[in-house]
């Protein structure tokens, strides 16, 4: 099969995937939310192999530690043959955060579900996005029972900047779900007035040299961030 | 049926540790970005069974699958194995020109915002 490509420049067919993250705290609804609009597939991730740099050496202490498979969902929608769209739901609980700059790493953007009845779930991530400059929209689940607030009550809560779009949706909703992304995607487009290569995240523009050997795996991750501290005290401790 | 996936299918679960698959390895080698996104694709054809038989049963399967381009993600929920592993895995056979991460586009501005109109268009349509 000669379908290897060159070293040239891509051509104008190819396949190119952009990644989206689906953010927010944990059972706010973002598994159904990807699973409403593409095919869900899971992803495991290793959390004893990848939560540090675990030398060679080291592998005795490897053998002793209970490994924990975590399952993370992601999922494609598919657009003819060169595009692609893929959501990732990022893992909600804290100690997961060192896989947020992986996952963040050349997203083009993401969306922040909240649930009003645990608005201050979302104020990990939405400091996140804003901290990496990373456009997001937050879109609020309307859960049943839940006190029903207008988008725009979410904002002034959240303290979000008034270019940030926020909504309402019903992540078991296709049109409503597809409704967000498209508003993101705009949100996107519209933060990077002529398309600037900082809109997409790609890292191509960056150039590959600038990232770090081993852009997956922080040694340090820079959260918890010091001012979150109730949420901090989530889990992290031992 | 390639006479391995008769001991390590889905359903058996894990049968070796994830590190001992990559022997003990945690970091991928060399300097190639495999963000979960990145494109990756079979430099040559299939393997023939005397050079099938220079890997192991999963850089096997990983080459098998990269015969289509696919993202590092669609990779590893097929080959259902821990994404890190799965890095280090194919960090290996880039490392052995086996299989290469396909360029991004490049990022000129215009083509970038076309790009996102594009998929703006496709969502739309969904």
């Amino acid at each position: 099969m000669g379908s290897v490509p060159s070293d040239g420049p891509p051509e104008d067919n190819q396949f190119t995937p952009f990644k989206i993250l689906v953010a927010g705290g944990f059972g706010v609804g973002k598994t159904t939310l990807v699973s409403t609009i593409s095919e869900i597939r899971p992803l495991r991730t290793e959390e004893a192999l990848t939560q540090k740099s675990i030398g060679v050496d080291d592998l005795s202490g490897v053998g002793d530690k209970t490994t924990t498979t975590v399952a993370m969902d992601f999922g494609r929608i598919t657009m003819g043959t060169r595009l692609a769209l893929y959501l990732f739901g990022t893992p909600g609980q804290d100690r997961f955060w060192f896989m947020w700059d992986d996952l963040s790493y050349g997203a083009l953007g993401a969306v922040i579900l909240a649930d009003t009845r645990r608005l201050i779930d979302c104020f990990p991530s939405v400091d996140y996005f804003e901290r990496r400059q990373l456009p997001f929209v937050v879109a609020v689940n309307v859960f049943d029972g839940a006190p029903h607030y207008d988008a725009e009550d979410v904002r002034i809560a959240l303290d979000l900047e008034p270019t940030v779009p926020t909504m309402l949706c019903d992540a078991r909703q296709r049109s409503s779900v597809k409704q967000v992304l498209v508003t993101l995607v705009e949100h996107v487009l519209a933060s990077a007035p002529g398309g600037g290569q900082g809109a997409l995240r790609d890292p191509g523009a960056v150039g590959q040299a600038s990232l770090p050997a081993a852009p997956a795996y922080p040694a340090a991750p820079p959260w918890p961030p010091a001012a979150a501290g109730s949420y901090a005290s989530m889990g992290s401790a031992k | 049926m390639p006479e391995y996936d008769r001991w390590l299918d889905r359903e058996a679960g894990p049968v070796v540790r994830p590190y001992a698959l990559t022997g003990g390895r945690t970091d991928p080698v060399g300097d190639a970005v495999l963000d979960v996104i990145s494109v990756i694709a079979a430099t040559g054809p299939p393997l023939t069974r005397a050079e099938a038989a220079k890997f192991s049963p999963e850089h096997r399967k990983l080459l098998r699958l990269c015969q289509q381009p696919g993202t590092v993600a669609d990779v590893a929920a097929d080959v259902a194995l821990p994404l890190g592993v799965v890095r280090v895995l194919l960090a290996d056979l880039i490392q052995q020109k086996m299989i290469t991460v396909l360029p991004r586009r490049a990022p000129r501005p215009q083509a970038s915002t076309d790009l996102l109109k594009e998929v703006l268009d496709g969502l739309r349509a969904l």
